[in-house]
Parts: C-alpha cells; sequence; structure tokens
C-alpha cells in the first residue's frame, strides 16, 4: 500500500515531537494516535462515509505547521461573549477575554491543564481516534487547544467563543482541538469560528469532544467561512449523559472541501440531540457532513435538520447515520435534508442510513433535492417583487429556518448577514 | 370613466394546445364585470395570462392596459403597474414571514408610484386595518405566507393583499371556489368595500352564489375559449336557473 503521504505526516509528527510537541502527560495517547493514523492511512473513496468526498488533493499537498504570531481579532458582530483566542492553535490570553467568567466556570489552554485528573480520565476518550484518521492526527499533534470545564449546577449567562485566528503566509496546516466537559445540571452555549488571513491557502483539521452531564445542556454553533483555497475537517465528538440536552449547529458558507464529521453517543436515557446544519456553497465548494447519532439506551430523542443551498458546480453530501441499539426501546429518531440546486451542474448526494435493532421505536428520515419552487416564485412577482428580490426572500427562508433554530440568538443576524452574501 | 383594460382578439395556448381563441373585453374604471363558464371553458387562463403566467404562450391579439401593452410587461412590472390576481390556488411559502413578504410587494408597489416605502411601524398599522377589514384572524401574520392555512384562511389572505396593494385592476380567480358560507360572505364583504370608482374587477366565477354577494356591473360567459354571450346582472340568474348546456348548444 502506498503511504507516502501518511509518512510525510510521520516525518513532521517526529520533528514535532523532537521541538517540545506534546507535553509529557499527553504524550502516550499521542503516540497511540500517531501509530494508528499511520496504519489506517487517509480515508481514500473505496471507503463507504468518504464515497463523495475526495480528500486526496487537499492531503497530498504541503503544508506547514505554523508558529504563532502577532494578531489582531475581529470577532462577531453582535456577539458578546467569553472569549478565547488561539492564533495557529496556541492560546492567546492578551486577545482573550475571559475576565468576567462565573464562579464554577474554567476555561484553560491544554498547555496549562495537560496533567489535570479530567484531562487524563476524559481526554481523546470521546473523539475516536481509532476509526477516524484526522481525529488520529490531531491528536498526534495535541499540542494546545481549549478546555472548558463547567461545574456541576452551573449556568452560564453568555456563550463562550472561542476563536481559531489562522495566519501564514504559506500554505498551512492548523489543528485546533476543544475538550469539553459540563457536568450535572449544568449549561452553556459555545460558538466557534475562524478567522483566516485573506486569501491564505490552509486546511483546519479540528477536533471537539463534549462531555454532557447529567441534565446538562450544551449548544454548540460550529461557524465556517470558507474561501476556495481553506479546506476545514471538522470531529464533533458528543457524549450524554441521561436527561441531558445537547444541540449542534454547523454553519458552512464556502470553502474548498468541508468534511463534517458530528458522532453523537447518548449513552443513558432520556437524553435529547439536536443537529441542525446550513450548508451555502457555489464555484466548486464541496461540503460534506456527515452525522452519526447511537441511540445506546431507551427513552432518547434525537433530530437532525439539515438544509443546503448549492449554485455553480458546488456539491452537496449529506449523510445521516442512525444507530438504534437492541435494548434502546422508545427512542424517537428524526432526520431532515433539505437542499435547492441553484444550476444544473450544482449536485447534492443525500444518504440515510438507519439501523434499527429495537422494535418499539419511531425512526423517520426525508431528503428533498430541487430547483427552486417556481409557483412560489411567480406568486411572489405576482404581488410586485423584482425577481432577483423573489429569489433572494425565498431562498433567506429556506435558510433562516435554519438561523431561526439556532439558541445563539444574538448571532441571527450576523448568520442571514452570511447568508446573503452568499446569495449575492 | 376611462378604460383601464381592452383586451382584443387574445389566443392563448398552453404546450401547443389553443386555449383562449379570441377574447375581447374592455374594463372601464369603477366597473364590476364576471365571466362564468363551466370547467375547461379558460377562465382560468385568461386570468393567469392577464397576471403574466409565463407558461403560456400568446398567439394572436392585443392587451392595452392604460395605454401599456400589457403582453410586453414581466409579471413584476405588470403588479407594480397595479395587476393584481387573487389565485385560485394561492401558493404556500414555508419560511417566508409574512409580514417581510408584505413588506417587499407594498413597498416595491410604492416605490413604482413614487412613494416613500413603509417602515415597519406603518406597515403594521395598515396590515392591522385591512386585515379587520375582511375579518383576516391577526395572528395569520405571524406565520409563513398561507402555510398550512385552511382554503378559507387563503382566499381571505388573498383578498387582504389586495386591499394592501391597492391595484387598478383586481382580478378574482374563482375567490369562492372551496369556501363555506361565513367566508364567502367575508370576502365579498372586504371586496365590496374595495370597490371605487378608480378601480376595475374582474371576477372569474363558476358559480353565481358569488355574485349575490358582489354584484357586477357586467356578466359575461365563456364557452371554448371565446366570450359567448354577455349581459347584466340577470344573465347570471339565467345561467344559475338553465345550466351552462344551453350556452352551448347555442354555438
Amino acid at each position: 500500500m502506498d503511504h507516502r503521504v501518511e509518512d510525510r505526516f510521520l516525518a513532521a509528527y517526529e520533528r514535532f515531537q523532537s521541538l517540545n510537541g506534546t507535553a509529557t502527560p499527553l504524550l502516550s495517547l499521542s503516540q497511540n494516535a500517531i501509530e494508528r493514523f499511520v496504519k489506517k492511512g487517509f480515508p481514500k473513496r473505496k471507503n463507504e462515509s468518504w464515497k463523495y468526498t475526495n480528500i486526496t488533493p487537499v492531503i497530498n499537498r504541503t503544508y506547514q505547521i505554523v508558529d504563532p504570531v502577532d494578531a489582531t481579532v475581529k470577532g462577531l458582530d453582535g456577539l458578546d461573549a467569553h472569549q478565547a483566542v488561539f492564533v495557529n492553535g496556541r492560546f492567546a490570553p492578551a486577545l482573550s477575554k475571559l475576565d468576567s467568567l462565573p464562579k464554577g466556570v474554567m476555561v484553560e489552554s491544554l498547555c496549562d491543564v495537560s496533567d489535570n485528573d479530567l484531562i487524563q480520565s476524559h481526554l481523546g476518550s470521546y473523539a475516536n481516534y481509532e476509526d477516524e484518521p484526522f481525529t488520529a492526527l490531531n491528536t498526534a499533534f495535541l499540542k494546545d487547544g481549549a478546555v472548558i470545564q463547567v461545574s456541576s449546577d452551573t449556568k452560564l449567562d453568555q456563550p463562550v467563543h472561542i476563536i481559531n485566528r489562522i495566519i501564514s503566509g504559506e500554505p498551512a496546516i492548523v489543528q485546533p482541538r476543544i475538550f469539553i466537559y459540563a457536568d450535572n445540571r449544568s449549561s452553556l452555549q459555545v460558538v466557534h469560528s475562524k478567522e483566516y488571513t485573506d486569501s491564505i491557502s490552509a486546511l483546519t483539521n479540528s477536533v471537539i469532544e463534549i462531555y454532557v452531564g447529567q441534565e446538562g445542556q450544551v449548544d454548540f454553533l460550529d461557524l465556517q467561512i470558507g474561501t476556495p483555497q481553506t479546506s476545514q475537517v471538522t470531529n464533533l465528538s458528543v457524549y450524554q449523559q441521561s436527561d441531558s440536552k445537547f444541540q449542534s449547529d454547523v454553519f458552512t458558507f464556502g470553502g474548498e472541501i468541508v468534511r463534517n464529521n458530528l458522532s453523537i453517543h447518548a449513552d443513558a436515557e432520556h437524553c435529547e440531540s439536536i443537529l441542525n446544519g446550513l450548508f451555502m456553497a457555489r464555484d466548486r465548494t464541496h461540503i460534506d457532513n456527515n452525522t452519526f447519532v447511537d441511540h445506546a439506551k431507551p427513552n432518547c430523542f434525537s433530530s437532525e435538520y439539515y438544509k443546503g443551498i448549492l449554485d455553480d458546480h458546488a456539491v452537496g453530501v449529506f449523510h445521516g447515520q442512525v444507530l438504534v441499539r437492541e435494548d434502546a426501546q422508545l427512542i424517537n429518531a428524526y432526520q431532515t435534508n433539505r437542499s435547492v440546486l441553484l444550476t444544473d451542474t450544482a449536485r447534492m448526494f443525500s444518504k440515510p442510513a438507519l439501523e434499527i435493532y429495537a422494535d418499539d421505536v419511531k425512526c423517520s428520515h426525508g431528503a428533498t433535492t430541487g430547483q427552486l419552487d417556481k409557483d412560489g416564485l411567480f406568486y411572489l412577482r405576482s404581488r410586485g417583487i423584482s425577481e432577483e428580490n423573489a429569489r433572494q426572500l425565498m431562498l433567506t427562508s429556506f435558510a433562516g429556518d435554519i438561523i431561526e433554530k439556532s439558541p445563539v440568538k444574538a448571532l441571527h443576524e450576523m448568520l442571514y448577514n452570511e447568508v446573503e452574501r452568499m446569495l449575492r | 370613466m376611462k378604460p383601464i383594460i381592452e383586451i382584443k382578439g387574445l389566443k392563448a395556448s398552453v404546450e401547443g394546445m389553443p386555449i383562449l381563441k379570441g377574447v375581447d373585453l374592455t374594463i372601464n374604471s369603477g366597473e364590476v364585470h364576471a365571466i362564468m363558464g363551466p370547467n375547461g371553458s379558460g377562465k382560468s387562463t385568461l386570468a393567469s395570462v392577464l397576471a403574466g403566467n409565463e407558461d403560456y404562450e400568446i398567439e394572436d391579439g392585443t392587451v392595452d392596459y392604460l395605454g401599456h401593452d400589457l403582453l410586453e410587461m414581466d409579471v413584476d412590472e405588470r403588479a407594480r403597474e397595479g395587476v393584481f390576481l387573487a389565485f385560485q390556488y394561492p401558493v404556500e411559502l414555508p419560511g417566508v414571514s409574512t409580514m417581510n413578504f408584505l413588506k417587499q410587494a407594498v413597498n416595491s408597489v410604492r416605490e413604482h408610484r413614487g412613494q416613500e416605502p413603509l417602515g415597519a411601524a406603518a406597515l403594521l398599522r395598515l396590515a392591522k386595518d385591512k386585515a379587520a377589514l375582511i375579518e383576516l384572524d391577526a395572528r395569520l401574520k405571524q406565520r409563513s405566507v398561507n402555510q398550512g392555512f385552511s382554503g378559507g384562511e387563503k382566499k381571505r389572505n388573498e383578498i387582504f393583499q389586495l386591499a394592501m396593494l391597492e391595484p387598478t385592476l383586481a382580478i378574482l380567480d374563482e375567490t369562492d371556489s372551496g369556501l363555506d358560507i361565513d367566508a364567502l360572505r367575508s370576502v365579498s364583504h372586504g371586496v365590496n368595500q374595495l370597490r371605487n370608482p378608480d378601480r376595475g374587477f374582474l371576477i372569474i366565477t363558476h358559480y353565481q352564489r358569488l355574485l349575490n354577494y358582489i354584484e357586477p356591473d357586467f356578466v359575461h360567459v365563456m364557452a371554448g375559449g371565446r366570450l359567448v354571450r354577455s349581459g347584466g346582472r340577470d344573465l347570471a340568474v339565467e345561467l344559475e336557473e338553465h345550466g351552462y348546456d344551453w350556452i352551448q348548444t347555442d354555438h
């Protein structure tokens, strides 16, 4: 088997570790991960879950692992948040605003807490590096990242905003890492966004692990704004305890290749998991959303709602896997994927995969892909609205459906603005 | 009294099949015209063609609207110039908020007339007044356009939009179909309130029932793509008594 690309990453790994790479307490995790990565190799299209996404051209390029530099960040319009900034993957305290965190909430740099018991026992145990090569690669290069810990019975009134600032004159690879531990009956909202230098060429490979304790609630909003020169791979793994709620909102606007692996492990009763996504693409952008909901215990609810608007030669993929294990009775699992193709050359691949081994469950899925509704357009125009405005109104409303479901209300206006920018 | 629309020798087809085979009709300001006729006679096609539906091919004839060639205008342009079609089957627009839709529609028309666009508060006030006129449940304005509306609510919403946009020519395409008697009464009441000396109405209906509530000045009978008979209100009564068969055998 030809492992040349992987060998290049292995060489980079050895260099990285020789130069003060992974902190000692996490070194064995990193070593296991690189071994696993080399053995598995990058995913190929013959792998069922990568059937429609060819990542090879992106990983065949040469990237630099870049050092942190002086930087500024813009933040997001309308969002007042506790802010943790990472520049090229390294925590930047001077750019962060963490002074007003309530008691019981810690937002820290992984570098500072790598020997902490919580990290030692949990980091890497939710994000599966055994089977997921990108997670293995990220774990191998572990160095810094955001660690958010919320004590039991603590509720945040403001979101935590994690900004990954990426700056480089040369093509760069950055591997953000986020670990969130929300203890019993705690609740918080987290927003994750990236800010790139203009015209940068970059690959980001993010790994996010979230633990939601009993009766806890976590909302995670991932904002992915890209250019034809930026590719993003994100592995988000969530572990839910009983009576917990988790909601993910993934907004993808452009990019070269974007791949999201979102996996939910509902390992206790009465979990509620909501997975929403909006993806908009034009030119030759390729956006692939891959979700996996594992219902391991009875009496849980999950709902997935993904919408996409694809223009030009853009390609969208939605692969939604739901597993209901044998003893997981009384599960309600719903999945919907709707996409609008604005040209004859845009394409959408939508593939639900329900695997159900329990007999008393309610599961459904629905997928529609089509053009903009002609009758709707005529109706709007017949009221005096110009064709362009009518299209804009219909598409904004189509996308707005997902925006309105996001609990981070402060970002709605900014998200609508992004939608309008993409439609222009 | 001046002509709003003059239709001469209008022929139209859909997918090569002729539907309108030479329609002549003039509507003057202040007049209410009703077109009755059996299913498939071309009544709704006439409404669609006048509104600008591009599914229909114009084969021949002219339509003069306030001195403009209506057939040369796009659908949205016609609407801005004051042509309004109340749809037989109003379209559901999931996600499109009614207020946002009204704002864009009203302000497109206002801008075209050289009027200042309405702000959110003024629009809301106007919507409240007009909704009361046709007894539209105010809560419907909170919803997406027509989404999940009952048949009656959809038709009321059409007349509500008519009231908001204040057209010069209002075309009602089978607005009475699917309405129960209460809805019919309130829709008709709304239309009667909107009658004025500057506005013309073209009411398309299969049944004369609606014409008990909205009294037309002229009644036309359409059969086989032509207006085969014209008269006053008594023609509608005659049709109600004898059905359409006697008209068709005549021709």
